[in-house]
């Protein structure tokens, strides 16, 4: 059931059924009155606090409902500044920060896109809350290190999304005779079968950051963990020249010929669409992915399968949304945003957000029953202790992140072009960025 | 202006020749030509999205819908909304139309005084402004946040009015200058015999025959206006957000799905509003119209 | 245009230029110094100010990216302002035929213009995919062989953005050519009817020459649309395939935002603009001394 909301001259609300919103409504202006009446003036203005973010879509937007609804729930008035598209929000929020107006709360990614922010000083320390709630306990590791700067918490992780999963459309392989794959070279096996029946063996969606996530997964998967690490957080040039990363870049190249023509420049939506009508048999893509299938009408495990492949070898490539929170200097205003700060980081509302956009619960202790089964493995693998690594995103410097994009998706477009020189090209990008 | 404008005598071309086929026809592939992403796309915003999915571009819906339309414009989700993109609709018309006023008087204003008036730095000034439009506007944004909020100017609708009418300067500016600089000098030198100032020689004498340029400034800014989004999100502040914030919200979802025939009809319906300016110019485009003032 | 010399007039005509005059000095001088300044820099995210000499620029001139934007700003700029100057003039030519129907006509060529390209873009991708675009299509009508898959390749990619870019640009430039036609006084017509000149060559030797504002305006006009093309790849290519459709722009907006590195984006903006004074002074100079020796 989607949520829908219906806003009157600058105030949102959200509603669950027609029926209840009056009374809830009614029970609202109440509780306002019987508050205002009993506490102070200052504290009877409303808690304001102006969000920016980049939830868009219908499923989006029921997930960052719940949000507003918990907010508006414990007194609070979300005032709502969507923009799609996370570069536009991100350049909005660091101009109003810049411009003097700064937002209650802004939306950016888990990685090192805050420090600079946090190193300005314009981002409030959330220790004191982060104290309160024990997040250092709650949290995963990983996540709880990239959320911290000098150990201080400066942002609150509200989704993860599991990066190099796998779908695959389960009647066209069955049609093939194909097994579920558990390694990127049974999946060339699997690709070349399909080829032979007809079928696009891999649906790729041909854009800069898709090729990318197509070459950190096979990274990880077929080079192992190992250089993996050692390539994204050490920045070793060794690791770079070793042989694990030939073999995984090998593998990476000849996955360019099971493509098939209308792949450059496809939408992952389009992408997923080949494989959700039975086009294509496979393709690499988040678990966001799951949104479309489920769009489509298809059940997991019944109509298409979600799999990592080279887990042991590898694992679980996380990367989420934060929120990040600049230093208001009204107390009031920064009193509200203590009131979102505790919202959003309180576990039973962060539940409901992930139910919305399939992204997986990660605090410990939250309540797995009742997600799908891709999620649900997805929640079990973060769980567990090793197997969650954390992403390009969340590892690399955007720059520098951007430029091995360049490098790769050159090398995707021109497969027949020289390894050698990426590899040259990839450490020196590497070299540069320290 | 002299009363009934001026139209080419001669004999009205009687019979159907060659000529005219062959002109009709140019005119009709080109339109084909022009057309052709229109039907595609309204035929996509007809389209229930299981069908979209089945492919085939040009195919003619077999079962066609209007709730795209209908959900583009009163419940699409834009972010926490869902109320579709009329939120923006008068927003944008009280962006577009001070914008458009003022930019294209100033340009008017400018071009005039850059035409016929010898001010010494007034060359280097239109120099400087042509060469500032070529840098991608959005390195501009930091400095210009700085200067809107410290003229207090920064979220609010006089904000992004200033920000629209400062970027469209150069061009307006050009479009008039090039203008003027081609009506005949006599004008202007009658007018200065006659003892008029810099004022009423424009009020009297250039305004009047600025007619379809005027159009074409119209026509050029009230679209960029009308379509701009980046700097309505920006400098216009969370009550003034244009209709094309929310175009953008429904469309450049990032990890969300796709709901193409509702992008459509929001596109479209985006359009609309140009369009029918558009339609209605038509009668700035009679031939001499500006010839016919200067006889009178 | 003999200069005149009345004091008051001037004077008047300055104060009205004072507006634009403080925005080019603030904003226009002021913000493209600003963006020099920091393009000496190290700054990420935010502007800081720790010099690096022309450290960026380096990076910039050995970045493949940059080098493949500039070739393709040039290509796509020459392509697109000829074709489109010519199916402009061409469109309003034949529009000022006394056509039936002109209003309806005009306004199919211009609606191209009033469609943002957030979405229009996306059509357009769609229109030249292999999979499902006009190659489809043909090849459903039974040419079996039937290729039209520029926009996956890299050398071609960059000619539908042209195609599209043209589609959508026609439009004003035939409102500005049928303006400028429609402003000749009519005494010329009259004079080119009474010595019985043919239609065409009425156009080619006569009005073309006196139009020659319009089609300068309408030149400046793409030449800035050619440098701040950003939308349409976006919407279109995304840059792609690989960096086949890169252009300047596109390259500045993503170090700028998406990249955090305003260091290296405004090292570019700065090239961009100095190239193009290095292009444009000379020749503004030539047209000058010419105008002189002229007059």
């Amino acid at each position: 059931m989607r949520h829908c909301r219906r806003g009157g001259a600058g105030r949102t609300q959200t509603r669950v059924e027609e029926k209840d919103m009056k009374a809830h409504w009614k029970l609202h202006a109440a509780a306002a009155v019987l508050m205002a009446a009993a506490v102070s003036p200052s504290i009877a203005q409303e808690k304001q606090a102006e969000v920016i973010h980049f939830l868009t879509s219908a499923s989006e937007s029921a997930a960052i409902g719940e949000f507003a609804k918990a907010f508006e729930e414990r007194g609070g008035k979300w005032l709502d500044s969507a923009v799609a598209g996370g570069p536009a929000a991100k350049s909005t929020a660091i101009n109003r920060i810049v411009g003097g107006t700064p937002p209650a709360a802004a939306m950016f990614n888990l990685g090192p896109e805050f420090v600079e922010l946090a190193e300005g000083g314009l981002l409030r320390n959330l220790n004191d809350i982060a104290e309160a709630n024990d997040w250092r306990g709650k949290l995963p590791e990983a996540l709880a290190a990239a959320a911290q700067l000098d150990g201080a918490f400066y942002v609150v992780p509200t989704a993860l999304n599991g990066q190099n999963f796998v779908w695959y459309n389960k009647k066209v392989l069955a049609d093939a005779g194909i097994a579920e794959p558990a390694d990127w070279q049974g999946l060339i096996g699997a690709l070349d079968k399909l080829k032979a029946a007809g079928k696009i063996p891999l649906a790729m969606a041909g854009q800069k950051s898709w090729e990318a996530q197509l070459f950190w997964a096979v990274l990880l998967g077929d080079g192992g963990k190992d250089v993996y690490l050692q390539v994204m957080s050490d920045h070793k040039q060794d690791a770079v020249k070793s042989a694990d990363f030939r073999r995984a870049l090998e593998t990476f190249v000849k996955l360019a010929g099971y493509t098939d023509a209308g792949s450059p420049g496809r939408n992952w939506n389009d992408t997923a669409n080949l494989v959700i009508t039975g086009q294509a048999g496979f393709m690499q893509m988040g678990t966001w992915a799951r949104g479309e299938f489920n769009k489509a009408g298809q059940k997991p495990d019944i109509d298409y399968g979600c799999i990592i492949l080279g887990l042991e070898k590898g694992g679980y490539q996380l990367q989420g949304g934060v929120f990040l929170y600049p230093k208001l200097s009204d107390p009031a205003a920064a009193d509200a945003q203590k009131l979102l700060i505790e919202t959003m980081s309180d576990p039973a509302v962060q539940a409901k957000f992930a139910s919305h956009n399939g992204s997986v619960p990660f605090w410990k202790g939250a309540d797995r029953s009742g997600l799908d089964a891709c999620v649900a493995k997805s929640a079990e693998w973060v769980a567990t202790p090793g197997v969650a690594v954390a992403s390009q995103g969340v590892l690399l410097s955007p720059t520098l992140n951007g430029a091995l994009n360049d490098l790769i998706s050159d090398l995707w477009n021109a497969p027949g072009s020289s390894l050698d020189t990426f590899v040259e090209n990839f450490a020196a990008a590497l070299a540069s960025a320290q | 202006m002299s009363a009934g404008a001026i139209v080419p005598e001669g004999p009205r071309p009687r019979h159907f020749g060659w000529a005219r086929l062959g002109i009709y026809a140019f005119l009709i592939v080109a339109a084909l030509f022009f057309l052709f992403p229109l039907y595609v796309m309204v035929l996509t915003s007809l389209e229930p999205m299981a069908e979209i999915r089945m492919g085939g571009l040009l195919a003619w819906p077999s079962d066609p819908t209007v709730e795209p339309w209908i959900k583009a414009w009163t419940s699409a989700c834009t972010g926490l909304r869902c109320e579709g993109l009329r939120v923006g609709f008068w927003n944008s018309v009280i962006i577009t139309i001070p914008s458009a006023v003022l930019a294209i008087l100033l340009g008017m204003i400018n071009g005039y005084a850059l035409s016929f008036w010898r001010v010494p730095w007034a060359n280097w000034m239109f120099a400087i402004l042509m060469f500032g439009t070529f840098i991608p506007y959005q390195v501009l944004f930091y400095p210009l946040v700085r200067i809107a909020s410290t003229l207090g100017l920064f979220g609010n609708l006089g904000g992004i009015v200033f920000v629209q009418v400062v970027f469209a300067l150069p061009v307006m500016t050009l479009l008039f200058r090039n203008y003027y600089a081609s009506l005949p000098e006599e004008l202007f030198k009658a007018a200065r015999v006659d003892g008029a100032g810099f004022w009423r020689t424009w009020f009297s004498i250039m305004l009047p025959l600025s007619g379809p340029m005027l159009v074409v400034a119209c026509i050029l800014k009230v679209t960029n206006t009308w379509n701009d989004y980046i700097l309505g999100l920006i400098f216009a502040g969370r009550d003034n957000l244009p209709m094309t914030v929310q175009l953008n919200n429904m469309v450049n979802s990032t990890l969300g799905e796709r709901e193409y025939n509702m992008e459509m009809a929001a596109t479209l319906l985006t359009a609309l509003v140009p369009l029918v300016i558009y339609f209605v110019s038509g009668r700035w485009f009679v031939r001499g119209i500006a010839a016919g003032a200067v006889k009178g | 245009m003999a200069g005149f010399r009345w004091k008051t007039g001037t004077v008047a005509a300055a104060i009205a230029l004072l507006p634009t005059a403080c925005v080019v000095l603030f904003l226009f001088v002021g913000g493209t110094g600003w963006a020099a300044l920091v393009s000496l820099t190290s700054s990420k995210m935010l502007a800081n100010w720790n010099f690096v000499g022309f450290q960026q620029y380096a990076t910039l001139f050995s970045n493949p990216r940059w080098l493949t934007s500039l070739a393709n700003m040039v290509i796509f700029g020459l392509t697109y302002i000829g074709s489109t100057l010519v199916v402009g003039f061409l469109l309003a030519i034949f529009l000022d035929q006394r056509v039936k129907g002109e209003s309806v006509f005009r306004t199919i060529f211009l609606y191209s213009y009033a469609t943002s390209f957030i979405v229009v873009g996306l059509v357009w991708r769609w229109i030249f995919n292999p999979g499902m675009g006009i190659q489809d299509v043909v090849r459903d009508l039974g040419f079996a062989s039937f290729t039209f898959d520029w926009i996956v390749n890299q050398r071609m990619a960059i000619f539908t953005i042209v195609i599209a870019a043209i589609w959508h640009g026609a439009g004003l430039v035939m409102v500005i050519a049928l303006a400028g036609i429609r402003g000749v006084d009519a005494e010329i017509w009259k004079a080119l009817k009474v010595d019985g000149v043919p239609a065409w060559r009425a156009y080619l030797h006569v009005i073309l020459p006196t139009v020659r504002g319009s089609i300068l305006t309408a030149a400046v006009l793409m030449m800035i649309g050619v440098v701040r093309l950003y939308d349409l790849v976006v919407a279109m290519t995304n840059g792609g395939p690989g960096s086949a459709t890169e252009v300047p722009a596109k390259f500045i907006v993503d170090n700028l935002f998406e990249r955090q590195n305003i260091g290296l984006a405004t090292a570019a903006s700065t090239s961009l603009l100095v190239m193009l004074l290095a292009v444009i002074v000379p020749w503004l100079l030539l047209g000058n001394a010419r105008r002189r020796s002229r007059a």
